[in-house]
């Protein structure tokens, strides 16, 4: 039963006018307000038991002849507390004002009061209940901050400036009345000291980005348009925040899935991944088998990098609701990745069945078909998909990217083309357009002709021009500078890459092989020990790309024509590290370069030896630079070569 | 004659005319009635909720006011919603359900015996049975009478009025348009974007929404409850270019708004910056508006971040829902208002002149009266023609209200709805007791318009399952008050009626006044509704000299015989303005 209504269910119920005896004083028997009891028969089962324990202590001391005022005072103000979390506006204020009436030496009421009246836009309720705070706590900044916040909101600005310089004469380096000065400057067109208080919160809580929206608009109404636009442009739309201990902790009483959710959802929100995680785990906890919370969970944990949990989470939530489009489609990205492709193709599958005008599955499921091999399946499916949304550009990147693949270059051509058509609107798919157009001119590398690869370089120009971040452009435009021997040039548009994406193993070694065949070898080693750091920290890097890299440094340590880049000792102990591990003729012949830059040529020879016979074992036939290296060591000389790949 | 003028040359005077008129209000009186079923309007909105809350559900309720028939008053077009397929049913591209109800249209009947509206839905030919969330009124083939875009949840529907002064007719043109738009649209704007005299089209879309891909949303306390768009993926904005002849061409990624991926509620199409080619303000849901500056037809820059119309004084987006662009401050200057949600403000962005808004809610007198409500419809009108504009608020909540679920109401979600007079100088307070009954309903559209042609705007609020309210004005102006303007742009056929001329601002000239009021000529704004686009102006018994602003910028003035009535301006035909006038910025 989702979400209908029940009228005779409904419950009216409120607090008899309760005289208190006993123990408290005849002349102080105060009268209660009547509270509401809320309907909560739709709740979810931790929110009712939370709600109908509290209520349950309050009828109970009701119901006590003598009940201890303290308690009374607590049972009403913890009701009134979870009322409030709950936005029952009407019994809140009832609640905390009898708590109030019962302990008017206890801020924590009013404070809650002024909460309810803030949240009611009763602002003038709000300050006075958040002075009677202030007369039992004058130190509470919280409840000196939200009280100058109202008095600016109701444009007594004069007060608000009082209040928030009080603030200061507290606290100096608070931030939110730092912002609040700057904000009653910013009224009175005092724009010079608006920046000044601006920039002072912002020094003491960079992350409230919502201080540069103010700064933006001071800057602006001075006519520093640029600067102005810069700042507003940093507006993340973050609140100043201050230490409201009460307010967190008002909050922290929320036990229901939803305020699991906020929190996670909030956490994702500023990037804290564990924080959601543990929201999420919450909110699993308080209303378990959820398919909804279990998509999250998921979703935190392929954000968090682990795919096989998020797999697991995925899974789970569509057996609790087959027809969730969301975790068969995230599913499907997870299995297409690690290569299942009939996995994912059956829950992508699934995504547009479910959601028959989820185009963007429909693509995804074309593009598996694509790489199951499947090609005029998915050249078919894309046309539907471009008949529905002709505007659909990642459609027709994928269509082009079909046609490619059944070799139809022309019709790849023209669908990119038709990309390319949508100026000037689109730079990301224009963008990508390119770098795949170059891709098809470029298809025969090695063997291009000429103008084919000035092609591939004009659109991947175009590409990066498009999105200067473009990475896998950057790559293919470096390697095609490479071969025409613009090393420089080439080494800078891997570094751009890398800055793209650090992890990415072949480009560093791409880097590096353009900073050697450049001659700047020092330049080299540094890229091969920042690439190797970058890929061990990044934790999953296959082992076959640190090889590479480690395989490059220990080559260019032992063999460098510049003296002052190589170490034999060091190369000697990656080489040694290198074949413990992994007995391979590259790494002998790298083993075999570092004992000849020791001067341990005997070694270097029978070393050298051993790699030209596994060759003949092979059947291979032993390349002239193996050949030239053995006779370097049997005339006690150093390999020095200008070409040190593997 | 009338001829080019060079906008920035002149020195214009328009006058805020001030007319002594009571505040009905205030003499215990109600400034709007019901008169719908005296009227002949039985319309009911049905949302057809079942009890699984789906987002759309609680969003519809569309209205438009327009002259039909060209026979000089309006008649009266109200969406309709029906029952939502559930999840794995047997649902068409908008999951609508098997048997819809249809869209219904009002033929005004206006005699000298009064106000009267007739059902012509049948005998007209719209057969609109999508679930309409939306509608939006243009003359797209410049024949002279308004043509009905319908925003649906799934297909939008183009429908081309093919009405006679005999018969209302209407033709669905959709198939083969490529304007039906397959997205949740929830507002649109005719302009003409490139200036080729052809009406084009900008529809805001929300979110991806569908019944099959339903999600279940809930309360803090964890009791099922309606979506908010976060729920759901943004979908991107359409600009769909006119190539004439009821065609039109997908032009969003040309222009560079195809990026723009936010849940759009609310457009409304002006010349913000004064450059003679006409711009959009779309609001958004939650999440930053946009002002999109029109780059002489060949693309937009969004500028709102800079111009400060993208985020409240606080630097915080709002749930934009309802947006009116008109000059409430009397400076001359096209302002922006728009409602918001529940502990929200609905807000007031004055225009500073050089590109720049200042948020200005909170001294506006706007703010703390709506911050309980959820503001949907909104319209701009000098109700009691004091020459000051005020503004009308259609509410209705989007989340459960607790005292009503309490009680048992299957759509919890009722509010009151509100009616702020305008005090000059872009400051308003509220009217109490403004209408009659007083009822507390689900408001969503809101279409404002001269029902009775009596010089007074009336209002028809589209509720959500509920009924249709018009509400009449109650004022009564004396013939000498006010003067009110339909404006025309000359058809090829000289004898033949051209199209309205979207865009323009008209206002009275008056040397020696001391302010300056303009009013813009649209249909668009508000929420899920089309305006009749006609300004009435207040006047003062004598000739009065009237001068259009046309949506090029290109000015020309007309003298009115008298007032008391409302006059067709057709372009060209009027006076250049004196040389002592200048437009508005």
């Amino acid at each position: 039963m989702k979400g209908s209504v029940r009228p005779d269910l409904i419950v009216r119920w409120a607090l008899a006018t309760v005289f208190i005896v006993g123990t408290i004083p005849a002349h102080a028997q105060p009268t209660f307000e009547p509270v509401e009891k809320p309907r909560m028969d739709h709740y979810e089962e931790p929110v009712q038991a939370q709600l109908t324990a509290a209520q349950g202590v309050l009828d109970n001391l009701l119901e006590a002849p003598e009940p201890e005022p303290a308690e009374l005072t607590r049972a009403f103000g913890d009701l009134g507390q979870l009322y409030l979390l709950h936005d029952f506006m009407t019994p809140a204020a009832a609640a905390l004002r009898n708590a109030e009436a019962l302990d008017s030496n206890d801020p924590r009421w009013p404070y809650f009061l002024a909460i309810h009246d803030i949240f009611e836009g009763r602002l003038e309720d709000a300050i006075a209940a958040l002075d009677r705070v202030l007369l039992l706590t004058p130190s509470d900044l919280a409840a000196r901050i939200r009280r100058a916040d109202a008095l600016l909101d109701l444009n007594r600005i004069d007060e608000a400036e009082a209040a928030y310089r009080r603030i200061l004469g507290l606290d100096p380096n608070h931030s939110a009345a730092h912002f609040g000065l700057g904000r009653v400057a910013f009224e009175r067109d005092d724009l010079e000291v608006a920046i000044e208080r601006f920039r002072t919160a912002l020094g003491g809580q960079p992350e409230g980005s919502v201080v540069h929206h103010h700064v933006g608009l001071a800057l602006r109404r001075i006519g520093h348009r640029e600067e102005a636009a810069d700042e507003l442009s940093r507006n993340e739309h973050v609140r100043v925040a201050f230490p409201d201990p009460l307010f967190t902790s008002l909050q922290r009483l929320n036990v229901s899935r939803e305020a699991y959710f906020k929190r996670g959802t909030q956490a994702m929100r500023r990037g804290d991944l564990q924080e959601a995680l543990l929201a999420f785990q919450g909110a699993d906890e308080a209303l378990p088998n959820d398919s909804i919370t279990l998509f999250n969970l998921g979703m935190v944990l392929i954000e968090l990098g682990d795919k096989a949990r998020a797999e697991e989470r995925m899974r789970s939530a569509i057996e609790f609701d087959q027809d969730y489009r969301e975790p068969h489609f995230n599913l499907a990205l997870i299995l297409a990745e690690r290569n299942d492709l009939r996995g994912a193709e059956h829950h992508f599958r699934r995504a547009t069945e479910i959601d028959p005008e989820d185009l963007e599955a429909r693509v995804r499921l074309a593009e598996v078909l694509s790489r199951l091999d499947r090609l005029n399946e998915a050249i078919e499916l894309l046309g539907e998909v471009l008949a529905i949304d002709p505007a659909l550009q990642m459609a027709r990147l994928a269509l082009g990217a079909a046609h490619q693949a059944a070799g139809d270059r022309d019709a790849a051509r023209t669908a990119l083309l038709k990309v390319l058509e949508a100026a000037p609107g689109a730079p990301r798919e224009r963008a990508e357009a390119h770098y795949r157009l170059a891709v098809l001119a470029d298809s025969g590398l090695p063997g291009s002709p000429r103008t084919a690869t000035n092609e591939a370089a004009t659109h991947l120009q175009q590409a990066i021009d498009l999105d200067h971040d473009f990475a896998e452009a950057h790559a293919l435009l470096g390697r095609e500078l490479a071969r025409r021997e613009q090393y420089g040039e080439a080494a800078s548009h891997f570094g751009r890459a890398l800055a793209r994406d650090p992890a990415n193993a072949r480009w560093h070694g791409d880097r590096a092989m353009a900073l050697i065949l450049g001659q700047r070898y020092q330049a080299a080693r540094g890229a091969l020990v920042s690439g190797r750091n970058a890929l061990a920290s990044a934790g999953d890097t296959p082992t076959e790309a640190l090889d590479h890299l480690d395989t490059l440094l220990a080559r260019l340590l032992a063999a460098s024509p510049a003296p002052g880049t190589r170490n034999g000792v060091e190369a000697l102990t990656i080489a040694q590290r290198l074949m413990a591990e992994r007995p391979t003729i590259q790494h002998a012949e790298t083993l075999a370069m570092a004992l000849a830059e020791i001067g341990d040529f005997e070694r270097a020879v029978s070393m050298q030896r051993q790699v030209l016979a596994e060759v003949s074992r092979r059947g291979d036939e032993p390349t002239t630079g193996q050949e030239q290296r053995l006779r370097a060591y049997l005339n006690n000389e150093p390999a020095r070569e200008p070409w040190f790949s593997p | 004659m009338f001829g080019k003028i060079p906008a920035p040359a002149l020195a214009l005077v328009l006058a805020a005319t001030a007319i002594a008129k009571p505040l009905a209000a205030e003499e215990g009186v109600p400034v709007f009635v019901d008169r719908a079923s005296r009227l002949g309007v039985d319309f009911v909105h049905d949302n057809g909720m079942t009890g699984e809350l789906y987002f759309a559900e609680h969003m519809g309720g569309a209205v438009a006011l327009l002259d039909i028939d060209n026979d000089g008053d309006l008649d009266l077009y109200l969406g309709q919603g029906h029952h939502l397929a559930r999840r794995g049913g047997a649902g068409n591209s908008s999951d609508a359900g098997s048997r819809p109800a249809r869209d219904r249209l009002y033929r005004n009947d206006l005699d000298a015996n009064g106000l009267r509206f007739t059902d012509v839905t049948r005998a007209s030919g719209l057969e609109a049975r999508g679930y309409a969330l939306g509608v939006t009124a243009g003359d797209i083939d410049n024949d002279g009478d308004p043509d009905l875009y319908i925003l649906n949840l799934g297909r939008n529907e183009l429908w081309r009025n093919d009405s006679t002064p005999e018969a209302i007719r209407f033709t669905d043109i959709t198939e083969g348009s490529n304007a039906a738009e397959p997205r949740w649209s929830a507002a649109a704007s005719f302009f003409d974007l490139d200036a080729d005299g052809l009406l084009d089209l900008f529809v805001g879309n929300y979110v991806e929404f569908r019944v099959s891909i339903h999600q279940q949303c809930a309360s803090a306390e964890g009791v099922l409850d309606y979506c908010g768009p976060m729920a759901y993926r943004s979908e991107p904005n359409r600009v769909l270019r006119n190539r004439g002849s009821g065609v039109f061409e997908d032009w969003t990624a040309r222009l560079g708004v195809g990026d723009l991926k936010r849940p759009t509620l609310g457009t409304v199409a002006a010349d913000f910056d004064g450059d003679g080619w006409t711009d959009v303000y779309v609001a958004n849901d939650l999440q930053p508006n946009a002002l999109l500056l029109n780059q002489a037809g060949e693309g937009f820059i969004d500028d709102a971040a800079l111009a400060g119309a993208a985020v409240d004084a606080s630097g915080q987006p709002q749930a934009s829902m309802g947006v009116l662009a008109e000059d409430f401050n009397g400076d001359g200057m096209v302002d922006l208002f728009m409602t918001h949600l529940h502990r929200e403000t609905n807000t007031l962005y004055l225009n500073q002149g050089d590109g720049l808004w200042d948020d200005n809610t909170r001294a506006s007198g706007l703010g703390r009266p709506s911050f309980a409500f959820t503001g949907f419809g909104t319209a701009a009108l000098d109700y009691d023609l004091d020459g000051e504009l005020d503004i009308y608020v259609a509410n209705g909540a989007v989340k459960r209200i607790e005292e009503q679920f309490r009680t048992g109401e299957p759509l919890p979600l009722r509010q009151r709805n509100q009616l702020f007079r305008g005090l000059g100088g872009g400051r308003f307070e509220e009217v109490p007791a403004f209408e009659t009954p007083a009822v507390s309903e689900v408001s969503r559209g809101l279409a404002a318009g001269d029902l009775d042609n009596d010089g007074d705007r009336d209002l028809v609020v589209a509720n959500n399952n509920g009924p249709a309210r018009v509400l009449i004005n109650q004022g009564q102006p004396e013939p000498h008050a006010w003067v009110g303007i339909d404006l025309r742009l000359p058809a090829e056929d000289r004898n033949a009626t051209g199209r309205r001329a979207l865009g323009s601002r008209v206002g009275l000239l008056e040397t020696g006044s001391a302010g300056r009021n303009w009013r813009r000529f649209h249909t668009d704004g508000s929420y899920a509704a089309a305006n009749d686009p006609r300004v009435v102006l207040p006047a003062r018994g004598k000739p009065t000299i009237v001068i259009v602003s046309w949506p090029d910028g290109e000015l020309e003035s007309f003298q009115l015989p008298q007032p008391g009535r409302y006059f067709t301006l057709v372009r060209g035909r009027g006076q250049v303005p004196p040389a002592s006038v200048s437009p508005a910025p």
